[in-house]
């Protein structure tokens, strides 16, 4: 019919009416603004989290091997195996669910500790062999220079990696320590890299006095021939470790003449446990996050619908007026939805502006912690995806619409004479 | 529905010419509002027909229904029932928007009926600024703007002092001498007498019908 008279009529409607007007809106406002702020507050805790966490958040597998304790193909048990380069190569090639492999080595026993000097200062650490590739295994945050990389392993240079530890105590925290030498066990390595382990507590102290050499410098210069310690392993996307990790053993169990059923030839660790953990903690969150979120539209939607009951009931007088001059039922419905809808439109996309401005706030007040990657703050800028905000504000137009529809064809049913009649 | 159904309407038979200006008297429950739905396409009688017109108003669609409540009737209640957030002109071109009329044409027109129940100067004004006089004869401006057949009044002067309810009969009178069929629901006495036919009703039956004493000058 007339599009602009019918725009008319519903301004008028709600100008005239504007502390109910305002009432709705702000209901709206408000259950689309607090769900923004928190959505983004939740997706920055869960990616400060995640960034934080992800030291732990790897899917890794290690392996050693021990004595045998069953005879095998005429060899007795007892027998000490002792893992090679060559076992490497033969895993590379045999065992094709494994994402990362990383031999490694290291000097003394596990977790024991050498000294490590500059000049006269000494302090202990733990020496290991490494190939680039176990950056991808433990998770850390170089703070100077870089970490070990082909070029080291092919040419067999004498460079190390040091822990944020091994570096405060041998250089003091505000000394570069790029391309100085220490020496472990007398020989001299040049210093290319400080790291920072990417974990908490008592594991961040231990990983802070890590030193990493290219695995084939540590076997040349500490006399390990082609010996490995053992093999760090991180298994294909959507593999476990415990099912490569048995793949691993068939094979080199096959390669050293070991029983198959002999369970003590090789030893295993993994961190799926810690991995699954960690997993779950990002669900738990998500999860609250969600569920706050849909509680929180869920009392603006009732909020909505109750004033738009009470609107309705209010209005019953003002509806038979209109039904008595000539209006159809369905005329009335349409234009107290066509209020609805255009209240509700508006005060969502005003909580929507509102919203993202509060999350923009937010990141900038948080910027000088969340920007620096080494501070161990679990919150990351605030995001919200678009299609969340948008589904959100489509359900509360339809939530609104619906709690008018009903109870506006309700009243459409009293006769106006009735109607007119009350109060 | 129940067991217990109430006849509110039973076994009435009117007939109503054109121009007639017709009271209906009877105590709350005899089945005065129910007829005034019926005869005002509000509701629909579950037996029986109703022909306004020439035209059966029975198993209108909504649709229908509200087109002939719009050409043919306009309404006229006690407690005036104007739209609060429009003003007088506004209220009064209201039928007119629901046939579509152009804002600027039937504000127009709506001031020529104001000026016609003497409003004109209050055509702005909204109706918490009315007093219940003024705000009667806006109402009765906005039943006569689609030039009805039939104006149904139900206690139009129920609100009002004696004074200002003399003056309202006034205007039915003026409009029915046009040749507008007038019907109103009234309890009072002397305002039913003022009319030409008096229906007296009971227990939702029609007990009486007859002229009424008063001359009508």
């Amino acid at each position: 019919m007339m599009d602009r008279d019918l725009w008319r009529e519903v301004w008028q409607t709600l100008l005239s009416n504007r502390l109910r007007t305002l009432l709705t809106a702000s209901g709206i406002f408000w259950g689309v603004f607090i769900l923004i702020i928190m959505l983004g507050f939740g997706n920055g805790i869960e990616d400060g989290v995640n960034n934080s966490m992800s030291g732990y958040a790897t899917n890794t597998m290690y392996i050693w091997s021990r004595q045998t304790s069953q005879p095998w193909q005429g060899l007795s048990p007892g027998r000490r195996i002792k893992l090679t380069n060559e076992d490497t190569a033969a895993l590379e090639r045999q065992v094709t669910d494994i994402g990362t492999l990383a031999p490694r080595i290291r000097l003394a026993s596990w977790r024991g500790r050498v000294d490590v000097s500059l000049g006269s200062k000494v302090t202990d650490a733990e020496v290991s062999g490494d190939i680039p590739q176990f950056r991808s295994i433990l998770p850390m945050n170089l703070v100077t220079g870089r970490f070990i990389n082909q070029l080291d392993l092919q040419q067999k240079r004498k460079v190390v990696v040091i822990g944020e530890r091994i570096h405060r105590d041998l250089f003091g925290a505000d000394t570069n320590p790029v391309g100085q030498q220490i020496e472990i066990r007398r020989i001299s390595f040049t210093v290319i890299g400080v790291f920072k382990p990417r974990r908490y507590g008592d594991d961040r102290e231990r990983m802070g006095s890590l030193v990493f050499t290219p695995l084939t410098t540590f076997q040349q210069v500490f006399n390990k021939g082609q010996s490995i310690g053992f093999y760090a392993l991180v298994p294909k996307q959507g593999l476990t470790s415990r099912e490569v990790g048995d793949h691993v053993k068939v094979v080199l169990k096959q390669r050293h003449r070991v029983a198959p059923n002999d369970n003590r030839a090789f030893g295993d660790w993994n961190t799926e446990k810690e991995y699954l953990r960690i997993r779950n903690l990002f669900r738990g969150i998500r999860a609250f996050i969600w569920t706050v979120g849909i509680a929180t539209l869920l009392a603006g939607v009732l909020g909505v619908s109750n004033i738009m009951l009470i609107a309705i009931r209010e209005r019953q007088r003002e509806f038979g007026i209109r039904k008595s001059l000539g209006a159809t039922p369905a005329s009335v419905v349409s234009m107290v939805l066509l209020e609805t809808s255009t209240l509700v439109s508006i005060a969502g996309a005003l909580g929507i502006l509102f919203g993202l401005s509060g999350l923009a706030m937010i990141d900038v007040l948080t910027q000088s912690i969340t920007s620096d990657s080494s501070a161990d703050v679990l919150f990351s800028t605030p995001t919200i995806e678009l299609n969340v905000v948008l589904t959100m504000l489509l359900a509360l137009i339809v939530a609104a619409l619906l709690a008018t529809l009903i109870p506006a064809r309700h009243a459409m049913q009293i006769s106006p004479v009735e109607a007119l009649r009350a109060e | 529905m129940g067991e217990n159904r109430v006849r509110a309407l039973d076994s009435v038979s009117l007939a109503i010419q054109r121009g007639e200006f017709v009271a209906v008297q009877g105590s709350s429950g005899s089945g005065k509002s129910t007829l005034l739905n019926i005869l005002g396409i509000l509701d629909s009688a579950d037996s029986g027909s109703y022909t306004l017109d020439d035209t059966r108003m029975d198993n209108l669609s909504h649709r229908q229904a509200a087109q002939y409540r719009n050409q043919f009737i306009g309404f006229v209640f006690q407690t005036f029932n104007l739209i609060h957030h429009k003003s007088a002109v506004e209220n009064v071109a209201l039928p007119l928007y629901y046939q579509g009329v152009t804002r600027r044409k039937r504000n127009a027109i709506a001031m020529q009926y104001l000026e016609r129940v003497g409003l004109a100067d209050r055509a702005s004004h909204k109706p918490s600024e009315l007093s219940g006089g003024q705000s009667q004869r806006v109402a009765i401006a906005r039943a006569l703007i689609t030039k009805p057949a039939l104006i149904l009044a139900d206690e139009p002067t129920g609100a009002l002092d004696s004074q200002t309810s003399e003056q309202i009969m006034q205007l039915f009178k003026e409009v029915n001498r046009e040749g507008r069929t007038v019907l109103m629901v009234t309890h009072e006495e002397d305002i039913a007498q003022r009319t030409k036919r008096v229906i007296h009703m009971r227990d939702g039956m029609v007990i009486s019908d007859t002229a009424s004493a008063e001359p009508v000058s």
